[in-house]
């Protein structure tokens, strides 16, 4: 064997083991992935009867209001806005001498610290605007108020109706 | 005339020379990569994405049991593995908190003396583990994967990590 040959042959033997131990490693990664949903939500607490009974004659011309009525609770990782509605567009009436048609719009519910009154209707309206966070944020946590005022175009007799409250994302 | 050429090249002293050298230096790297051969650190990861799409997801913590595993050979006298966390990207531009990821030790095998408290990832470098020499046998730590909790302040989206482990030897 010339030393020509020899030198290939201790290049190649060189080589090869070389190339198959570069693979090994002192460090290495993980790549972890976190996917954050868009989450809107609220708690609703009701802290007073929703049960009203109107007694005498200024109860029914003044404002009958029922303070900290709901306490809403919000958690949110976007700005959100609250709306408020009537499920119908009357309220159901029993009792003989009761108005069949009695609506919702009797009724304003408001944020209580807020100037801003809402009349009910079956339409979804604006009550209440915030920003992201848990409740503890500041103004995720607030109570409602509503304020009747049935006058005397109204039979007596129980009337009922439901409050829809809707969150959503500004 | 290939025959020519490499009579030509074989006939030359700075041929010679330079295939010593080349000789030399291979054998050189070759001695500094077999260090590699019984001092390695690997990664095997089942790590998945985290999907956060509830109240309670985004309010508890997360835990992803035995997402990755460390293989360490070490033929020195100590090693220590250390966890680096970078993010390199989101869908919304928006940074993640440093702490948002810890590790905890679940298992070695084979057993050995091992930290099992939960560590945080952070942008600096932590030791997560503290090991002396493995000699032959590999050994591997299976770990778990804390995220979160998130909370509400981070924005909706996809934010993708990448933790680099490294070791080092004395």
């Amino acid at each position: 064997m010339s030393s020509f040959q020899l030198y290939v042959t201790v290049i190649f033997l060189c080589c090869f083991p070389v190339l198959g131990r570069a693979q090994k490693s002192l460090s290495g990664a993980i790549n972890p992935s976190l996917v954050i949903q868009s989450i809107v939500a609220f708690d609703l607490t009701s802290n007073s009867s929703p049960t009203v009974t109107f007694t005498n004659g200024a109860d029914y011309t003044n404002d009958y209001t029922v303070s900290n009525f709901n306490t809403i609770s919000v958690k949110s990782n976007l700005p959100w806005n609250l709306y408020i509605s009537s499920a119908t567009a009357n309220f159901s009436n029993s009792g003989v001498n009761s108005t069949p048609v009695t609506p919702a719009s009797i009724l304003q519910y408001a944020v209580e610290g807020k100037n801003n009154k809402v009349v009910l209707s079956t339409t979804s309206q604006l009550l209440n605007s915030g920003s992201p966070g848990n409740n503890s944020a500041p103004g995720n946590r607030f109570t409602i108020s509503f304020t009747a005022k049935p006058g005397y175009n109204y039979g007596p007799g129980t009337y009922t109706i439901s409050t829809v409250y809707t969150i959503t994302a500004q | 005339m290939l025959r020519q050429f490499i009579d030509m090249f074989k006939n030359s002293k700075i041929s010679r020379l330079l295939f010593t050298n080349v000789i030399l230096f291979i054998v050189g790297i070759r001695i500094c990569y077999c260090q590699d051969l019984n001092n390695y650190l690997t990664i095997s990861s089942s790590i998945r994405n985290v999907n956060l799409n509830n109240v309670t997801a985004l309010e508890t913590e997360q835990v992803q049991a035995n997402a990755f595993s460390i293989t360490i050979q070490s033929r020195h006298n100590t090693f220590s593995v250390y966890a680096i966390i970078s993010y390199n990207s989101s869908s919304n531009g928006y940074v993640l908190p440093l702490n948002m990821y810890a590790v905890k030790l679940n298992n070695v095998a084979p057993s050995r003396t091992a930290n099992y408290s939960k560590i945080p990832i952070t942008g600096n470098n932590q030791v997560i583990i503290q090991g002396v020499r493995t000699n032959n046998q590999p050994v591997t730590y299976t770990y778990d994967m804390y995220s979160g909790p998130v909370g509400f302040d981070t924005p909706p989206g996809t934010y993708n990590a990448t933790i680099i482990f490294t070791m080092t030897q004395q």
